[in-house]
């Protein structure tokens, strides 16, 4: 379980993040919504350990993610929306790469990759060198590396960007698979298509601070009471 | 360790392979690097070699003042290393996507710091480390030095040496940033530059070449002994100092004292390790996080710049959109700045330390002759530099937005044009401003030639760092720093070396002869015609060679 108690980011006198609380169960598919500056990106990446936090705590399954940042690490799989690849390296040799950090041991590595391999058929190409992966290739290669040591909570921003639709229909599969398993998926996207497909509950952040946080069934139910599509309720509950 | 091995194999590997599409463009491109890397390792050792030569037999400085120039170049060096690697270290340890990458695994931050720091030190100093080396063997070779005792000196004297120097950046780096995020970065860059300032010029005021060239030859011509009560007790305890004493002491076949200076350095280093991988431990994690806080904090200092863009403007409309960019570009990434400032800083102080430069060796116009030269070539060292860090980066840093230009109706010389012309004014300005505060303590005559020969080294060295930027242009990378010490950039620098010392070759032996003739008042411009002439074609076509490169990346496939 993924839970921020009062989150807050500020960078000098701007305030990114403001006091935020939210929880999110074992095995949910969360969507993070909100529009560009928002503090979606700032959220997850303090979610994750590349930004501090100005107050408030955030804690996995009991780790607290800045007393014991290694612990609660290894319990996340984080697919930044600009993945970082080397160059020269195989995807196959980034996934052993990727494996050993976390000190999995190679049979069970074996195991997983060839798991992964075939859930997001990436098998064609898994052992060209990245340097000639197009940014669906990337994507994908990155998402399998995330999830390579089974982590409990998986951390996404923006996972369809540069995606062509039979990917992103595979992803999408994929990450509904992943959620019924039991892990717990955060994903932070611009479409609210896929939130709207895939997710079981989302937030929307706006300015920093969370407007809404419901399961998507009451989104549904505010859809159809204001009778509008989820787009322009989007713009509705974000507008200035 | 486990982990720090797991990455540091999976880093080698990746670093080892070879570019899996071989065209016959890259073989030759790579064998072409290979063979300017061998030519001029091979150029440095000969050099070297030369010049102990002729230190020794014709100029008679005698071993100690030979080692104490030896001393003094090894502090120049040990400071271009320590503020080498204080920016790139900046670039590699914090700005880099592998480390946000492993700051997201369950890494130690403290192994991230150990693993980029290693990988900073040999990126930012290999070429540095290279001519040393060359040097070294040159040395070893001259005084006959076994092949125990030359490695033993690279071993535990040389590359402790340029450790600590490294370290003692990357170090500097660490507390920069841990006071910045208290106090904001511009109070700590100046006093930083403040104290380097200091150490520069209190080197050289306690070193004091002349007095030390005046008092060692009162002893000529016994002037091979150690002549230790000159030199201040703070000389006496600085690495560069213990690294040409060690070799001053095995060249008198006195091991025992020269292994007393080798432990010096290496017990030096081992402190500094210490004290690095300490601090790296309980700052870096600290330091990387305030990053965000820091850039915001400057990003609101400068919200008042936006209107540059909305100002009207002498320039034609292309010419202004370009300058104006590159402009805010450059303002805003402070590396570049901070970059800038060094060498203008560096200029600056050089210029001051050039305060009497003719005095030395008066009377000696063997002596003259070595220290004009020697002045001269770190006059083209520094703009050659300058070049190579603003220039060769130009196209690189185009980057994914370079199809804004691309695909703009801007013929391609226009736009280079618009790019190149700022910075070659600058260099330009720069190599003026050297030379004539290297020559006007001679004569008229030497201005005028310095200043004529700054024209087509500013012209040459732009020209070719301009065109090697294009033709191992890197549009993924971000960071100038890693575009300007990049294999390229190396091999860019390497052919500037060889450009100037081409161009300091030609000046050789009219300069001896000028000083020469300068003793008997007879000394004029005439002697100097045909090497300007030949250095004033070389450089033509090196302009025009290299300018065409420039070009032809622009029009390659992006």
């Amino acid at each position: 379980m993924l839970q921020l108690n009062n989150v807050s980011k500020n960078f000098g006198s701007f305030t990114a993040v403001d006091h935020i609380n939210l929880v999110v169960p074992k095995g949910e598919l969360f969507g993070f919504l909100g529009p560009n500056g928002a503090g979606k990106t700032t959220t997850i990446k303090m979610i994750v350990g590349l930004y501090s936090l100005t107050s408030g705590t955030i804690s996995l399954n009991g780790h607290d993610v800045a007393a014991n940042p290694l612990e609660a690490k290894a319990q996340i799989g984080y697919i930044p929306d600009q993945p970082f690849l080397y160059d020269k390296l195989t995807g196959r040799e980034f996934l052993y790469f990727s494996g050993g950090l976390y000190g999995l041991p190679k049979s069970r590595l074996h195991n997983r990759i060839a798991e992964i391999v075939e859930l997001l058929k990436i098998g064609d190409w898994l052992d060209q060198r990245t340097e000639e992966y197009s940014q669906g290739m990337r994507q994908r290669i990155t998402i399998a590396s995330a999830f390579l040591h089974e982590p409990g909570l998986i951390v996404i921003d923006e996972p369809m960007v540069g995606l062509d639709p039979q990917t992103a229909h595979i992803v999408k599969q994929f990450l509904r698979l992943q959620a019924a398993r039991g892990t717990t998926i955060f994903m932070s996207t611009h479409s609210l298509n896929v939130a709207e497909e895939i997710c079981s509950r989302v937030s929307i952040i706006n300015r920093g601070r969370i407007i809404f946080d419901d399961k998507i069934a009451a989104l549904e139910l505010l859809k159809s009471q204001k009778n509008h599509n989820f787009e322009q309720l989007f713009i509705e509950l974000t507008a200035d | 360790m486990l982990q720090i091995f797991h990455i540091l194999r999976y880093k080698f590997l990746a670093f080892v392979k070879i570019q899996k599409n071989l065209s016959l463009g890259i073989i030759t491109r790579s064998l072409g690097a290979s063979l300017v890397y061998i030519a001029f390792a091979v150029g440095t050792y000969i050099f070297s070699h030369a010049i102990l030569q002729y230190a020794l037999t014709q100029t008679k400085i005698g071993l100690f003042l030979l080692h104490q120039f030896i001393s003094m170049a090894l502090f120049v060096f040990f400071v271009t290393v320590n503020i080498g690697n204080i920016i790139v270290s900046y670039s590699t340890l914090y700005k880099s996507g592998e480390v946000t990458y492993l700051m997201t695994k369950p890494v130690q931050p403290a192994k991230i710091f150990l693993i980029k720091f290693l990988d900073n030190f040999f990126y930012s100093s290999a070429t540095l480390i290279m001519i040393l080396l060359s040097a070294i063997l040159a040395y070893a070779h001259y005084f006959k030095l076994g092949f125990f005792t030359t490695a033993a000196v690279i071993l535990f004297d040389f590359l402790p040496f340029i450790f600590s120097a490294g370290l003692i950046g990357v170090l500097i780096l660490l507390l920069v940033l841990r006071v910045a995020t208290r106090i904001g970065l511009k109070p700590v860059i100046l006093v930083l530059a403040t104290g380097y300032f200091f150490v520069f010029f209190g080197f050289f005021r306690g070193t004091s070449p002349i007095r030390l060239v005046n008092a060692v030859l009162e002893h000529y011509p016994d002037v091979n002994q150690y002549f230790g009560n000159l030199l201040p007790l703070g000389i006496k305890l600085l690495p560069n100092n213990w690294l040409a004493s060690s070799l001053f002491w095995i060249v008198k076949g006195n091991l025992a004292e020269s292994a007393r200076y080798i432990f010096y350095q290496f017990g030096f280093c081992l402190f500094f390790l210490g004290v690095t991988l300490f601090l790296g431990y309980r700052l870096y994690y600290q330091t990387w996080l305030s990053l965000p806080a820091l850039k915001s904090r400057r990003s609101q200092n400068r919200l008042s710049d936006g209107a540059l863009f909305a100002q009207s403007s002498i320039f034609a409309p292309r010419t202004e959109a370009i300058l104006k960019r590159d402009l805010l570009n450059f303002l805003r990434e402070p590396s570049q700045i901070v970059h800038f400032a060094v060498m203008i800083f560096l200029i600056l102080i050089f210029v001051g330390s050039l305060t009497r430069v003719s005095l030395l060796g008066a009377r000696n116009t063997q002596l003259q002759t070595l220290i004009y030269l020697t002045v001269y070539s770190f006059n083209a060292f520094l703009i050659s530099s300058l070049a190579l860090r603003f220039v060769y980066p130009l196209i690189s840093l185009e980057g994914p937005t370079f199809w804004r230009l691309r695909s703009a109706p801007i013929p391609a010389h226009v736009l280079m044009n618009r790019k190149v012309l700022p910075f070659f004014v600058i260099v330009l300005i720069a190599g003026e401003f050297l030379s004539y505060f290297s020559n006007y303590h001679f004569s008229r005559t030497l201005t005028v030639v310095g200043a004529l020969v700054i024209v087509c080294m500013s012209s040459a060295l732009t020209s070719l760092n301009f065109g090697m930027g294009g033709a191992f242009a890197n549009y993924s990378e971000k960071s100038p720093i890693r575009i300007s010490s990049s294999q390229g950039a190396t091999l860019s620098f390497l052919l500037s070396l060889i450009y100037i010392v081409f161009v300091i070759a030609l000046l050789m032996f009219p300069i001896k002869i000028y000083f020469e003739d300068s003793a008997a008042g007879i000394a004029g411009f005439a002697l100097f015609r045909n090497a300007l002439i030949i250095i004033t074609i070389v450089s033509v076509i090196i302009t025009i060679h290299f300018y065409r490169m420039g070009l032809r990346s622009f029009r390659r496939d992006f």
